[in-house]
């Protein structure tokens, strides 16, 4: 026990005394945390390097060149000049159309989009326009029309059994010497917004 | 003549000196055998004895998910009790574990990494990779953070204790985990016993290793890097591991001239889970005796 100056007993504290880390030990806990950073930001380098990893595709025939995600299925033997689909998605499989039509000297974009619709209202389910935006801005700062849609996808196997899928579809026109070419994105709505990405960066690089 | 009885001189007893602590690796291994047991029996019953209504899966297998909790409190946070020094702090560290599991490192690793948009279709080597760099170094890290912050300072006395609090700490994260895929996602009981058995090897394993680094930090004061290389090996293993048992239990494509099945072997993902725990436990239980041997010669060159 001490005493104050003026011999009034003073409280004793007793406290554990801790045994400080040595340098070595500080660093060992430095480098493990300095290890689980980098890791962290190579893992997410490589995760971002096969999600934007892509595939060239050209065609000469109509002079179209474009870079599609790897990994997706390539398919040019419809009625389009090349359509990918994402074929590991469990559901409908997200998909990117490029089609080209030929415009005549009277046909506007928007005789163009309305056929678009009609054609579609006929085979589609519950086919529906959401909204036309005809000062759409491309990639190359040029103007294009946009066209949101949506209608209901229902699988053609009965075995299946499986819900409806509503669907959500977006064509970009761009015109070019006559010639109106189509990029359609079509995706399950509920990952519309976050899988539209990956069609920005494939019309973002499209050469026609 | 007098005579006297002889005098006898009792031979110099050794006294063996009383270990103070609970025994881990008897722990370690009465929890280990009792979860195989389980697991075993379990897959027994669902494949044999008993057909479970599909309604009932997902309480079975939240209940299922609880089993190596309760067989950790048994075998390992029960005996501490009897122990003349017990170890405290055992149950913050798993409920610590649990909550960081859940609150943070599993948000993580499924809005961050999103490892499954990418890594399982993957070729095999970006597998491994992805799978250490990302989601076993993310588990590590995480466990590792937990027991350092948590223990380092007071409750660390010997290196047993570095195995027992990363025990603690491995078995609330994978209960953690076990819990949520239970209630996402329930699946079948055997199904869901083989899931937990294999959750809790992969979290426990490689924390071992993790384990014996971070004793050998505390206690031998050695090179700087022994610790960086046991948590990189952990990760390492933890997706080797992974990758090994995914490409040996899921189900593969068959094409075959006759027709051929081709269905999940859980018994293979079962196998590897017991020999990754069994050969850790070895490997990390010879490291440290060797590590204990090391020392007590080193003292008794000091005595002399």
């Amino acid at each position: 026990m001490t005493t104050s100056t003026n011999n009034i007993p003073a409280i004793v504290e007793i406290r554990r005394v801790e045994a400080r880390d040595t340098l070595r030990q500080r660093w060992s806990n430095y480098f493990v945390l300095i290890y689980a950073a980098v890791c962290f930001i190579i893992a997410i380098n490589l995760r971002d390097s096969i999600l934007n990893a892509t595939v060239r595709y050209s065609d000469v025939a109509t002079g179209i060149r474009a870079n599609y995600p790897a990994n997706w299925l390539i398919d040019d033997d419809g009625d389009y000049v090349f359509q990918v689909r994402d074929v590991s998605r469990v559901g409908f499989k997200t998909a990117i159309i490029v089609d080209i039509q030929p415009l005549g000297l009277a046909t506007t974009t928007r005789n163009l989009l309305d056929a678009l619709s009609l054609d579609r209202a006929q085979t589609l389910t519950g086919y529906r326009t959401l909204e036309i935006d005809e000062a759409y801005i491309l990639p190359d700062g040029s103007t294009g029309t946009a066209m949101l849609y949506t209608y209901v996808n229902a699988e053609v196997n009965p075995v299946l059994q499986t819900f409806p899928t509503i669907i959500e579809g977006l064509d970009v026109i761009a015109v070019r010497q006559e010639q109106a070419i189509i990029v359609t994105f079509l995706a399950d709505a509920r990952t519309f917004d976050a899988e539209r990405p990956i069609f920005e960066r494939l019309l973002n690089a499209l050469e026609f | 003549m007098r005579t006297s009885a002889p005098r006898l001189i009792a031979p110099p007893v050794e006294e063996q000196p009383i270990y103070p602590y609970a025994r881990v690796w008897r722990s370690l291994a009465l929890f280990g055998v009792s979860l195989f047991v389980v697991t075993l029996v379990m897959w027994t019953l669902d494949a044999f004895v008993l057909d479970i209504e599909r309604t009932l899966y997902a309480p079975i297998a939240i209940s299922i998910a609880l089993i190596p909790a309760g067989l950790w409190a048994l075998f390992a946070l029960l005996p501490e009790r009897g122990a003349l020094e017990p170890r405290r702090g055992l149950i913050a560290v798993f409920a610590v574990s649990a909550l960081v599991a859940n609150g943070i490192t599993l948000p993580v690793i499924e809005g961050v990494l999103q490892i499954e948009r990418w890594l399982p279709l993957a070729d095999l080597v970006t597998r491994i990779i992805g799978y250490t760099i990302g989601v076993g170094v993310a588990h590590e890290i995480s466990k590792y953070l937990v027991v350092r912050l948590l223990t380092w300072d007071s409750l660390l006395r010997a290196r047993m204790d570095s195995i027992a609090y990363v025990t603690a700490a491995a078995v609330g994260y994978a209960t953690a985990l076990n819990l949520v895929t239970a209630l996402r996602d329930p699946a079948a009981p055997a199904a869901s016993a083989f899931a937990v058995f294999g959750t809790i090897a992969f979290s426990l394993a490689p924390s071992l290793i993790v384990g014996y680094g971070f004793g050998e930090a505390r206690f031998s004061n050695p090179n700087a890097f022994l610790l960086i290389i046991s948590f990189a090996m952990a990760a390492l293993i933890f997706g080797v591991a992974t990758v090994l048992r995914s490409n040996l239990v899921n189900a593969g494509f068959v094409l075959a001239e006759q027709v051929q099945t081709s269905a999940p072997s859980p018994i293979f993902g079962l196998a590897i889970s017991v020999v990754l725990l069994l050969g850790m436990s070895i490997v990390v239980a010879s490291l440290i005796t060797s590590a204990e041997r090391r020392e007590a010669e080193i003292r008794a060159g000091e005595a002399k």
